[in-house]
């Protein structure tokens, strides 16, 4: 069971907020989705950094990506890639928005749909985020597979390679 | 939270119906889609839309009646003639000149947003005596009631800067600004997806 497998503190926080994660991006994900691409197109654009045709590829896939990312995120499924990949994501993004904020960009945030103005209440909720993401992921990346139980009985663990010495 | 209600509460008449127009809108008001563009005459973002993306919307949609496109008057406090110009220009619309109003102004935001002589720049397009009526028409509340209006819709949208395009299709609406609303490209996949 992946959902609550973690028994620590750290790892039970981990949990929680990778599954808050997953939620945020299948909503994200969600509002993307239900307008037409072209107006996530629109936001995009503002940031002035892609060209037209990137712009609309960005535009129609990104969504989707979100929705997967957020999707492995709740199921734990492929818990590493995921984590990464949505730290890598949230890292884009907010680089994005604090080169925008630095150039004094008053632009269309495009986090969750249309009409979000980039400020300073944007990029601390993406700052937030990022920071949920990578504790995360570190702790997705630090956890190692349980070791084999140690066999509680040496002897009779080797009892039938004992039996055959006894023969000879 | 209770300063969304509220927002949500001032936007909701917006939502329901065709803004009011006095002059100041252009095409079939039953068209599919309105478009309401909140515009600041010294604003030269706002110019570079009007010169730009108006003319292009107005020929491929409004002209074809599947955008009902209305013009708000959002003068921001640091333009120091734009109340000026809104009054102008919502004084012209009442005598059936908004768009040469608008269009001069805009053509010559340069020089009267040095002089502040927005009179003489729209003497270009008005008669003397549409002069007369519009100078009795600027303190009138039929000018100061939608200017006030519209900047207090804006400001309930909320709207910081402008141009910002309202589009309503559907009972939905979608505030659209920034470097990509002067993507024309853009723009016209986002309206030909809301008409399918």
């Amino acid at each position: 069971m992946t959902f609550l497998s973690n028994k620590s503190p750290a790892g039970f926080l981990a949990t929680i907020l990778r599954v808050v994660l997953g939620v945020i991006f299948v909503y994200a994900a969600w509002v993307k989705l239900r307008d037409p691409w072209a107006l996530f197109a629109i936001s995009i654009d503002s940031y002035q950094i892609l060209p037209l045709w990137a712009v609309e590829f960005v535009a129609r896939a990104l969504p989707w990506f979100e929705l997967l990312l957020g999707l492995l995120l709740i199921s734990g499924l492929w818990r590493r890639v995921s984590t990464t990949a949505a730290s890598l994501l949230l890292a884009v993004f907010f680089s994005m928005m604090i080169r925008a904020m630095l150039k004094g960009m008053q632009i269309d945030c495009g986090c969750f749909g249309p009409g979000e103005r980039l400020s300073w209440v944007t990029l601390l909720r993406d700052g937030a985020l990022l920071a949920s993401s990578l504790f995360v992921t570190v702790t997705a990346l630090r956890r190692t597979t349980p070791p084999l139980a140690a066999p509680t009985d040496p002897v009779e663990y080797c009892a039938p390679f004992a039996g055959s010495a006894r023969k000879e | 939270m209770k300063l969304s209600i509220l927002a949500l509460a001032a936007l909701l008449p917006a939502l329901a119906a065709v803004p009011d127009a006095h002059g100041n809108a252009i095409g079939d008001p039953k068209a599919p889609i309105t478009i309401e563009v909140f515009s600041d005459f010294q604003c030269p973002g706002c110019k570079r839309f009007h010169d730009e993306e108006l003319p292009l919307i107005v020929k491929d949609y409004v002209d074809r009646g599947k955008v009902y496109l209305v013009y708000r008057y959002f003068p921001l406090p640091q333009h120091a003639y734009a109340r000026k110009a809104a009054e102008l220009v919502c004084a012209c619309a009442q005598i059936g000149k908004y768009e040469r109003a608008a269009d001069i102004l805009f053509a010559k935001q340069d020089a009267w947003s040095k002089d502040g002589k927005l009179d003489e720049t729209l003497a270009a397009v008005i008669t003397p005596a549409e002069w007369k009526k519009v100078t009795a028409l600027v303190k009138d509340p039929s000018v100061q009631g939608p200017i006030d209006r519209d900047l207090a819709e804006g400001r309930a949208l909320p709207l910081q800067s402008t141009p910002t395009v309202l589009v309503t299709s559907k009972s939905r609406q979608y505030k659209i600004f920034g470097e990509g609303l002067f993507n024309y490209t853009l723009v016209k996949a986002t309206l030909d997806d809301l008409l399918k």
